[in-house]
């Protein structure tokens, strides 16, 4: 059996007095596609820094296809691509000249990276306007060209934060397209996003994050019969938890499953005034 | 991962990163901006060119009039206003335009001794860096005119003072930098900037102004504080 390709060991991260993220302890195996969720400040984008080697643990460890971050940086870096939160482009670049230099910083070769750059744009359908500043670019250009950047060294390991948000259908279809690519390749995905559907739909393993602890991992299928059951064991002894059991024949969605670990429905007679 | 050498090389790092530099500053020349910052740069350029070979020459000039006339220990005096120009300016400067984070190259596979080689070698490029080197090399000839025994003492003792100067710059924006690629803390720190260049003013009117003595020697002598 192959190494995991993501392993976390009680990882922490504090910021003064707060705890951002708390003992979590993660294992992604290679080749999969496994989604990390959580509310709003949970702690998935410092989990998704600490893991790319942009933030350091205040505790812990974490091994990167078997390489100790903290010891192999360079090494570890080498080998993935990242998808930062806010992208991190270089606005008075051209899509061209942006993928050009990540590819030189990657270590490829001027041909090889000028080739690749022209291969992703024109995958990405981003050949329209070749010299259009990033700047200029709409946020679903920029997206797409964020994630061409992540790829171009060919990375083992994929990290996404948030690589679908405000991007419409079509350039949406585009990165799931090109996520799908690197799968069938063998590349490991590591995604978070508010949007559960995709991630119902792409991701074979899901871990939850809220208020900074890890509350569950697994399959679907595991984090569903695990929800299912606790619900079925509520319902048995009472308690009004059976309302989130799906009617037979029915699988709870992603969505369910995320709100019932979370605990995140608020009343709705709250706000009244509403009407 | 073919066409992937063993291990990014240093060098092609570093001429990744000056070719971006040098495409990030040639596509600013597209918009009127750009074109207009391009005027301002050059108009800039010229006054610091005045005050760094400016300032090296009565900075040489100063150091010659103290060594022949015995004053070495006053040469600190503008050391310190070097050493205060040099650790204050970039920050100040930086509190008025927006300017590249280095922090962005993080996420590359950079060693800690090329990351800190670029942050090194930016900073050398520095308007503080250029004119603090030449008001010390500026001293260090003044020195060496005086009295030729001192000058490679001089000179020695100076390039490690510009070394040092260098490295705490570093190390100061190393702790602000984050901080000040934001707007609003840029802003907030232009004010604070503003303020204190106005009430230094203020202060000055209210000092009163020693009498200067006769002669050129004599006016130097009457240094407040020595």
């Amino acid at each position: 059996m192959d190494a995991p390709a993501i392993v976390t060991e009680h990882l922490s991260r504090r910021f003064g007095q707060l705890i951002a993220v708390q003992d979590v302890n993660l294992q992604v195996a290679p080749g999969q596609f496994f989604g990390f969720l959580g509310p709003n400040g949970a702690g998935k984008s410092t989990t998704i820094k600490m893991l790319t080697g942009l933030l350091a643990p205040s505790d812990g460890r974490i091994q990167v296809l078997g390489l100790d971050l903290t010891r192999n940086p360079v090494e570890v870096k080498r080998q993935i691509g990242v998808v930062p939160e806010g992208m991190a482009l270089f606005g008075r670049l051209t899509g061209m000249e942006y993928l050009n230099f990540v590819g030189r910083m990657y270590g490829l070769d001027r041909e090889t990276a000028a080739k690749r750059a022209a291969e992703l744009l024109d995958f990405m359908q981003l050949t329209d306007q070749p010299k259009a500043l990033v700047t200029d670019y709409s946020h679903g250009m920029q997206k797409k060209l964020a994630l061409a950047a992540a790829v171009i060294h060919g990375p083992k390991v994929l990290f996404l934060d948030e690589p679908f948000e405000g991007v419409d259908a079509i350039a949406s279809g585009t990165l799931k397209a090109m996520l799908q690519r690197m799968i069938a390749r063998g590349a490991t995905i590591f995604l978070t996003s508010h949007v559960l559907e995709i991630v119902e739909r792409l991701c074979s393993h899901v871990a939850i994050i809220h208020q900074g602890r890890l509350v569950a991992q697994g399959s679907l299928e595991e984090l569903r019969a695990g929800v299912e059951s606790q619900a079925a064991a509520a319902f048995a002894a009472g308690g009004a938890a059976g309302a989130a059991l799906p009617a037979p024949g029915e699988k709870l969605t992603l969505e369910q499953i995320f709100l019932r670990i979370v605990g995140g429905t608020r009343p709705a007679e709250e706000l009244s005034w509403l009407g | 991962m073919a066409g992937l050498n063993s291990s990014p090389g240093m060098r092609s790092q570093f001429a990744a990163i000056a070719r971006v530099r040098w495409q990030l500053w040639l596509n600013g020349l597209r918009t009127v901006s750009g074109r207009l910052e391009l005027v301002a740069r050059g108009l800039i350029f010229l006054g610091f060119s005045a005050a760094g070979f400016g300032g090296s020459f009565a900075l040489g000039a100063l150091s010659w009039l103290w060594i022949t006339h015995d004053r070495l220990s006053w040469l600190a005096i503008p050391l310190w206003f070097v050493f205060l120009f040099w650790q204050l300016f970039p920050v100040m400067a930086s509190a008025l335009t927006e300017s590249a984070d280095s922090s962005s190259l993080l996420r590359f596979p950079l060693s800690f001794p090329s990351y800190f080689m670029v942050r090194l070698v930016f900073g050398a490029l520095e308007p503080s860096t250029l004119m603090g080197s030449l008001w010390l090399l500026g001293m260090a000839v003044g020195i060496g005119i005086a009295d030729s025994r001192y000058f490679l003492w001089a000179a020695a003792v100076l390039a490690v003072f510009a070394i040092f100067n260098i490295l705490l710059a570093r190390m100061i924006f190393a702790w602000v930098g984050r901080w000040l690629a934001q707007r609003r803390s840029r802003e907030i720190l232009g004010v604070v900037f503003f303020f204190l260049l106005i009430g230094l003013n203020c202060f000055r009117h209210r000092v009163p102004v020693p009498r200067p003595a006769t002669g050129s020697f004599g006016r130097a002598r009457a240094f407040p504080g020595i």
